[in-house]
């Protein structure tokens, strides 16, 4: 603005000056050229006065230095030409009068024998000199005629050039600094302007209703970031305490937004602001980039990612821009399975899932149905061996009770473990409803102890049951199952001529009575790594599913859910080759408690 | 025009760190070649191809860079670190294909041998990880603790490789094996090296001053 006041300011002065110095000169020159004219009427009546006074010799006075025929000495200042009436020249004041031409067709002469007088201005070559001719006829008929040269307006203008220069320099430069600091000053009052919350009264009053537009506009503007900043403070609570990673991003990959949650699960930093980065900067795996990739490009896509640690699965959905109706732009996302056009996609929402737990479950599923059909399967194989055997006749008969006696055992096996497989699935249905009894521990230890006699003179192994008569509620079928899958692992993990303890003790804790179930053995341990798992069902020290020990793999997974059913707790000691503590402590009644 | 600069300065900033992740799962995928008895030697190679690619195309976007926007200060500073970045990664995927093309003839070395390899490889992929997270985040300290874990890589080699001798002198197994072994700890420890010469890169971007612990690459 100051630029372009300061070009038109300056501008007219320069015009204006320009202008103004043409006509002066014109005007000047004008008056020049009258008053000349003027003065020679004059001379030229005087010297006729004079001639007809004195006569001819009046002329010789002019005559100063003889003929000068160089420019070097001073003539008169006008030249005086006496012509006869006939064009013959008489007398001329600076030029031999024998010399020269006729004059009597010259313009000023023959004006001059015709109207009594005569004015002619001529131009000399060079366009810098002019003659002004002026002739008068005197009474005798001949003529008498004056001349004298000027500069014309040209040559004035070039021997002004030096000092117009100046002067033009001179106000030239005035100008610019006057226009400089008269744009300056206009604009200043714009440049203070308070446009938030200023005054009204304005040094220009053709800004008053911009202004007030403005301060209109600027009330509205707030408004509406308070109501932005309102509107992301909810979204950002919301997203924040969301539990599923959750970012917002552009076509172009760059993040808009994103919780808490996300930069957790994917382990990014939390010191940095990733807004305005590419998402390849929060999280680098190839799931998540493939799936935003896909959703740029207009797919609701899904990724499963495992960072090896945790599996989470990623959900990308393209956001489309619906309509824009009156500023509100109305997005939305992509409808599930659709492709949409890329050229629709305004970005992209990406949704973290930890679906880590719900693997694993997914993972003990899978290996369960495979370790069942695994372990049903082995017994059924040989049995369906020996059965062919038989049928095609290739066993004595004296041996076939011994095939026999292979099929009994191994149909026993598969019982037993179909057996295990229900009572572990009638856990897992709580629903199943089973009486509550008042039993004694002690004297079901023993029992237990009876039952497992033959074991126990297999291997060697003495049981010793310690501790107190203690009553508790509980399901006596469950129980006992505990106690033998208990007592059972510890004689079959024992070493030969080994011992197993158990002790029943009553205690108090934190007024809750309780009981503990300890049995210790001296076996071959159970390595630290595995210890953890030994409660998973079917999982076994041995990879082998060695058949020398027997067992189904569900013995302690039993154990657990009874445990847990009861509101129990579980716990295990080991130490390779020195043996097994495993520890069960129960509610005396865990109806009570609950 | 300085508009699409910076735009293609996003653009490099994205390959690069794209080029980084795929370094990082190309020595996952020999770790996992390592425990594993699936085939990963396809999906290895096609890697490594990628990161190939990826080489040339940051190279050409690096040298039109430089030749068409004359980059000065920093932005010189970040693509020429990027020049160098790029080739030392390349190495890194060349390194783990190789890893994965011999890791087969080793499936059955002695338990010991394994547990030692798969530390190294587990420090080599860390300062791996560590050297593009650094250039992600332009984290000095953490480019530093890069350059310092390189002295533990090293070691491990060292360690390594004085086992191995000890073994097959005293004619315990099979020598062609153990050299397998050898070649394979030898290439995590470059692949240590190379995550170092990343990580001075990065120092480098940052902070325009070129660190060097003498180690060629």
């Amino acid at each position: 603005m100051v630029k372009r006041i300061f070009k038109s300011t300056f501008g007219i002065s320069m015009i204006t000056l320009l202008i103004a110095y043409g006509i002066i000169v014109g005007i000047l020159y004008d008056y020049f050229g009258d008053q000349i004219e003027r003065e020679m009427k004059a001379e030229a009546a005087y010297i006729a006065c004079g001639m007809e006074v004195v006569g001819e010799e009046y002329l010789e006075g002019f005559r100063i230095n003889g003929y000068v025929n160089n420019g070097s000495v001073e003539k008169h200042k006008n030249r005086i030409t006496w012509i006869s009436r006939n064009g013959e020249v008489l007398y001329d004041s600076n030029v031999d009068q024998g010399t020269m031409e006729n004059h009597g067709n010259r313009q000023e002469v023959k004006e001059a024998l015709q109207n009594g007088e005569g004015y002619e201005v001529r131009y000399s070559d060079t366009l810098r000199e002019q003659t002004v001719y002026y002739a008068v006829k005197l009474k005798d008929g001949s003529v008498l005629r004056l001349s004298s040269a000027y500069n014309t307006v040209f040559a004035i203008l070039i021997s002004m050039l030096q000092p117009t220069v100046i002067l033009v320099m001179v106000i030239v430069l005035l100008s610019y600094h006057l226009s400089k600091r008269m744009a300056r000053n206009i604009v200043k009052p714009i440049n203070n302007l308070d446009l938030i919350n200023g005054e009204m009264e304005e040094e220009y009053e053709e800004m008053v209703p911009l202004l007030k537009r403005i301060r209109k506009q600027n009330v509205l503007i707030e408004r509406q970031m308070d109501d932005l900043k309102t509107q992301q403070a909810k979204f950002q609570t919301l997203t924040e305490h969301m539990r599923e990673g959750f970012l917002v991003l552009d076509k172009r990959e760059n993040i808009l937004s994103y919780n808490v949650a996300a930069v957790e699960l994917l382990g990014a930093v939390k010191e940095m602001d990733y807004t305005g980065e590419n998402i390849i900067s929060f999280d680098r795996h190839r799931e998540l980039r493939e799936a935003v990739k896909e959703a740029v490009s207009g797919k609701r896509s899904q990724r499963m990612l495992d960072n090896g640690e945790r599996i989470y699965r990623i959900v990308a959905n393209p956001i489309v821009i619906e309509e824009v109706v009156r500023d509100e732009t109305k997005a939305r996302l992509a409808p599930t399975g659709d492709q949409v056009p890329e050229e629709q996609v305004e970005g992209v929402i990406v949704i973290i899932l930890d679906e880590t737990e719900k693997e694993k479950r997914e993972q003990l599923r899978r290996e369960f149905s495979s370790n069942v059909s695994h372990e049903l399967k082995t017994p059924l194989t040989s049995i369906s061996g020996i059965a062919e055997i038989i049928m095609n006749g290739i066993v004595k008969p004296e041996d076939v009770s011994g095939f026999a006696k292979n099929i009994y055992e191994e149909a026993g096996r598969l019982v037993g473990l179909v057996n295990d497989i229900i009572f572990l699935s009638k856990l897992d249905e709580e629903s199943a409803s089973y009486v509550v009894e008042d039993m004694n521990l002690l004297a079901m230890a023993k029992q237990v102890k009876e039952r497992l006699q033959i074991p126990c003179k297999e291997k060697n192994v003495s049981i010793h049951i310690i501790g107190e008569d203690v009553i508790m509620k509980g399901i006596p079928s469950m129980l006992e199952e505990v106690l033998y899958n208990l007592c059972d692992n510890a004689i079959k993990y024992n070493k030969i001529g080994g011992r197993v303890a158990v002790t029943i003790h009553h205690f108090e804790d934190m007024g809750v009575q309780k009981v503990s179930i300890q049995v210790e053995d001296t076996g071959i341990g159970v390595p630290l790594e595995d210890q953890e798992r030994v409660f998973e069902r079917f999982y076994r020290v041995d990879k082998s599913h060695s058949r020398a020990i027997g067992g189904t793999g569900l013995g302690l997974s039993i154990v657990k859910h009874v445990v847990l059913f009861h509101h129990g707790d579980i716990q295990m000691e080991s130490r390779l080759g020195e043996g097994t503590t495993i520890k069960v402590i129960l509610p005396l009644d865990f109806m009570a408690e609950k | 025009m300085r508009n699409r600069f910076d735009t293609q300065l996003e653009l490099l900033n994205k390959e690069l760190i794209e080029m980084g992740a795929l370094c990082e799962e190309l020595i996952a995928l020999s770790k996992r070649a390592l425990d594993e008895d699936d085939e990963f030697l396809e999906q290895a190679r096609a890697k490594e191809i990628e990161v190939d690619r990826m080489e040339s195309d940051i190279e050409n976007l690096c040298m039109k860079l430089l030749l068409k926007q004359q980059p000065v200060a920093r932005d010189l500073r970040v693509i020429s670190s990027a020049l160098k970045m790029i080739s030392d990664m390349e190495r890194i995927g060349d390194q783990s294909l190789d890893i994965i093309e011999i890791v087969e003839y080793v499936k059955y070395c002695d338990e010991e041998s394994r547990e030692r390899i798969e530390i190294m490889a587990n420090a080599a992929g860390k300062m791996v990880s560590n050297s593009v997270d650094a250039f992600v985040r332009r984290d000095k300290v953490l480019a530093q603790a890069v350059i310092a874990a390189d002295d533990r890589v090293d070691e491990l080699f060292d360690e390594m490789k004085k086992r191995l001798i000890h073994i097959v002198s005293t004619g315990q197994a099979d020598g062609e094996m153990y050299i397998d072994l050898l070649m394979i700890a030898k290439y995590y420890e470059r692949i240590g090296d190379h995550a170092t010469n990343i990580a001075e890169w990065v120092l480098y971007s940052i902070t325009g001053a070129k660190v060097s612990n003498g180690k060629d690459s």
